[in-house]
């Protein structure tokens, strides 16, 4: 070993050595968890408000209603009514907003220390009292209608819902947590307020505040807060499929388009489960190699990705826009079948290993960051503490879990192409029992 | 040795020099070439931020050039004189640990890497060789030509661009290259290494560059490696003296386009010639303040609009250039809303003067508001060093450092003497994208 990359190698193992967090708890507060993580110092101070189960909880047949809860009680309560509501937001220069994944839903806020009791007072108060006035739910029925339409514009989105139609078929996943055409149209006033009275419980909460906050004035502000909401009972959906998956499916939709746009799915490992960390280096390793021999040597594409999601019941991706489809997915195939009959060599797990915590530490540097963490760790992983494990069960992967993780799970392959359908030549027909291809 | 030994004298002369800056943890000092050396201190995490920002993109860029910023931008990736190929290129990346990217906009272009801070040294090293010595070998040239053109292809699955290159057509009539950041096909298909190098010997000097060195790093620290790696860098011709910038002739009319696609919304576009940065700096704050505080919910603006349920959303923004900033106005709506709000539209901008079109305590918010939210964005700093980068390329670094400043002192009469000036019976150009169906319900159809 040369000097230099004997120094490299010293100074490798010190970036690798993070140090974990002490200063997140976790507590009950009249029956709701709450995590906070105190940041001392830090004048930005992030809370969410979760509520668990997402799409497996109310079904696919009510998807966007969370949603729709969320965005209509950003409108108004019963102890700040819209104006006044808009008038502190503004004032103070809080953040107020939604977004539902697949298995939770989350309202969050974002404002500095100072105003924070001030802040969450009307955050609380939004969750546990909101109006819910028929012109306003109206208002932004009508808004979500538009954007489930204008959805299908954009061609990213319109393949990301085809692969979860496809991939998770007869799956509270196969549609969208922000709802569609059909079920929106079937939400009413009444729809969402009796779910709001029923569902919105201290049962299905978990609270998570990050910043610069003590544990007994979190618990003084979620009780006072969310105190009065209702107990309720929750009993975690039962979503995994068993086993992977043996038939690998096609769906083609036709659209005029300069490029095609395909997405494969397949079975991946759940953030819960052991093999998740191990399939996220693999498929970051795969990424660079996809990058390098697609993009980089051959030349066929701007835009080549594999990934991973969190779902509960999880996929994970190949993604690539391309004018020649049948040779593109050709070779980023035989990268695919390189890493599982090749594996990898140590030198390329410890340089990726590099790149993967410098991303860890850049997503530690906001404190909404930081909460976002905790919640998916908690509600889909195996608790908020492994958010602060992460990286040493990073690098505790091996080449050796790497090729077998991939051998394991990349597989029966479900693609979808938005594009021209009769440039498809379906690159795993071998492993098809039926070569048939829908077309729509 | 003895360079080692100027070197070291230089370095002490800079060092004892007081520092440009000393705000929201930014140092900055000039580098005798001319290099501008901006530090930004946060140790919230281990990491260093290293990026080299030039003053290039495509104001820069006459027709003949039009998108060769950009896809200088894609070959500073390559090879170089010390790394090989790009292979090697992406190799030592990954052995550095490092997050990569670069950007090309209107009138900056930048490249950008995050690792450890024990490797900022090493970080530096491999900037300087990417920056200074770049191969732009042919075979890597052809070879990069279809992944530009993919991009392309991708922007052009997209409805809204085509809707937006309509509208910044008619905005930029003269010079449009000199907007269109991407380029054009033909030019990026014949590129050849020459012109890679007429933009590297043109532009890609240090006294039209700056460093910076951003996250969990000291001053003085960063002030010497700069000076290690990037002292040497020989200072050139300034590329403005010879290659001035032409001013964008301002609208001689007012004009509409349709964008037909296949949409399943109605899209509204307004755009209006902005103020020049340098020219009316204080219009930019004006701008962006008032831009803010009709963005509330409890604005007019949004009443009547958005909670009227004649539009799903609607925006003002004003993007601050120095050669002539575009302000633009999106609104979503359906056909059966269309006309109705597109009167209401108009009469709200008929109304942006008015006395009463805004009360004190939102013009007070708004600002406080701007403040809140570049505290929010200075908490990452990985992305701060772009916003940073932004402003040293545009206004300069001092347009930032006082921004806060200026935006205290806007007052009701900024505002109206903004909208008036720029926005008011002022000509524009207007952009609706619809479905073919739609366009003929509206009597649109004709359109692109």
């Amino acid at each position: 070993m040369t000097k230099s990359k004997l120094i490299l190698t010293v100074m490798l193992v010190a970036a690798l050595a993070v140090p974990a967090s002490a200063a997140s708890v976790h507590f009950d507060v009249d029956g709701i968890r709450v995590i906070i993580k105190s940041n001392p110092g830090t004048p930005v101070i992030s809370a969410s408000f979760i509520l668990r189960g997402g799409l497996p909880h109310y079904g696919a047949d009510r998807a966007g209603i969370e949603s729709m809860i969320f965005r209509a009680s950003e409108k108004g309560s019963a102890n700040f009514p819209k104006e006044e509501l808009q008038s502190i937001l503004a004032r103070t220069g809080a953040s107020l907003g939604s977004n539902v994944l697949n298995d939770y839903s989350t309202l969050f806020t974002s404002c500095l220390r100072r105003d924070f009791e001030e802040v969450f007072a009307v955050f609380a108060d939004v969750i546990a009292n909101p109006t819910f006035d028929a012109d306003e739910v109206a208002l932004v029925k009508g808004r979500m209608l538009n954007d489930a339409r204008q959805s299908r514009d954009d061609a990213d989105t319109r393949l990301r819902q085809m692969a979860d139609e496809l991939h998770y078929a007869g799956h509270p996943y196969s549609v969208q947590p922000q709802g569609s055409e059909e079920t929106l149209e079937a939400l009413t006033l009444e729809s969402i307020k009796a779910y709001h009275a029923s569902e919105i419980t201290k049962a299905r909460a978990l609270v998570v505040i990050v910043g610069d906050i003590d544990r007994q004035t979190a618990e003084n502000l979620v009780r006072a807060g969310l105190g009065g909401l209702p107990r309720g009972e929750y009993n975690e959906p039962v979503v995994a499929r068993p086993g992977t998956a043996t038939v690998a499916e096609t769906q083609l939709e036709e659209r005029d388009l300069p490029t095609n746009y395909i997405r494969g799915y397949y079975k991946a490992p759940s953030l819960y489960e052991d093999d998740y960390m191990a399939m996220t280096v693999a498929l970051r390793i795969l990424r660079s190699r996809l990058f390098e021999e697609v993009r980089t040597k051959r030349n066929l594409t701007y835009a080549v990705s594999s990934g991973m999601a969190s779902r509960r019941d999880n996929y994970g991706m190949l993604y690539v826009t391309a004018v020649k489809p049948d040779t593109t997915l050709r070779v980023m195939l035989e990268e695919v079948r390189k890493i599982q009959e090749d594996g990898i060599t140590e030198k390329e797990l410890k340089d990726h290993l590099n790149v993967m915590v410098t991303r860890y530490l850049m997503g530690q540097q906001t404190n909404a960051n930081q909460a976002a963490e905790y919640a998916r760790y908690e509600l889909v992983g195996g608790g908020y503490g492994d958010a602060e494990t992460a990286v040493e069960r990073m690098r505790s992967v091996t080449v050796e879990d790497i090729q077998r993780v991939c051998k394991k799970y990349i597989q029966n392959i479900d693609f979808v192409m938005l594009g021209d359908p009769s440039l498809w030549m379906d690159p795993l027909a071998a492993d098809r029992p039926n070569s048939g291809s829908d077309l729509n | 040795m003895k360079r080692i030994a100027i070197a070291s004298l230089l370095l002490a002369i800079i060092l004892v020099l007081p520092a440009q800056a000393q705000k929201y943890g930014i140092s900055s000092r000039t580098l005798d070439n001319g290099l501008e050396v901006i530090v930004i201190e946060n140790s919230t995490v281990p990491l260093v931020t290293i990026e080299i920002v030039v003053r290039n993109g495509a104001y820069t860029e006459p027709p003949e050039l039009d998108g060769l910023s950009h896809l200088y931008e894609h070959m500073f990736f390559k090879a170089n004189k010390n790394i090989p190929e790009q292979e090697a290129f992406l190799e030592r990346t990954r052995e550095l640990g490092m997050v990569w990217n670069g950007t090309t906009s209107s009138e900056r272009v930048n490249y950008y890497f995050t690792l450890h801070k024990d490797f900022l040294d090493e970080g530096m090293e491999f900037m300087r060789d990417a920056i200074r010595y770049p191969l732009f070998l042919q075979e890597e040239l052809i070879r990069e030509r279809p992944v530009v053109t993919g991009e392309f292809d991708r922007n052009e699955a997209s409805p809204f661009f085509h809707w937006q290159n309509a509208m910044s057509r008619l905005m930029w009539h003269k010079y449009w290259s000199r907007k269109n950041v991407i380029g054009d096909r033909d030019i990026i298909l014949t590129a050849t290494e020459a012109k890679m190098r007429k933009i590297q010997n043109r532009y890609y000097i240090p006294n039209n560059s700056a460093i910076l060195i951003a996250g969990d790093v000291n001053p003085r620290q960063a002030f010497e490696v700069a000076e290690k790696w990037l002292g040497e860098w020989p200072r050139g011709d300034d590329p403005f003296v010879e290659f001035p910038i032409p001013e964008h002739p301002p609208l001689d009319s007012s004009s509409l386009v349709t964008v037909i696609q296949d949409v399943n919304a109605v899209t509204i576009g307004k755009q209006w010639h902005g103020p020049k940065m340098l020219e009316d700096v204080k219009a930019t704050f004006a701008a962006d303040v008032f831009s803010f505080a009709i963005s509330q919910p409890n604005s007019r603006f949004q009443q009547m609009l958005v909670d009227s349920g004649l539009v799903d959303r609607v925006s003002l923004a004003y993007q601050t250039l120095v050669y002539t900033g575009p302000i633009s106005c999106n609104a979503r709506t359906s056909v059966d809303r269309y006309e109705k709000a597109m009167a209401a539209l108009q009469n709200e901008i008929d109304h942006f003067a008015d006395d009463d079109y805004l009360t004190d305590e939102q013009i007070e918010y708004a600002k406080n508001q701007l403040e809140i939210s570049e505290i929010q964005g200075q908490e990452q700093t990985s992305n701060f060093v772009h916003t940073v980068s932004y402003w040293w390329s545009t206004g300069g670094l001092d347009y930032y450092l006082n921004y806060l400043e200026n935006l205290r002192a806007v007052n009701r009469e900024d505002i109206q003497h903004y909208v008036k000036k720029y926005i008011i019976g002022k000509n524009n150009v207007t952009g609706i994208l619809a479905s073919q169906e739609d366009a003929v319900a509206l009597g649109l159809a004709g359109g692109m």
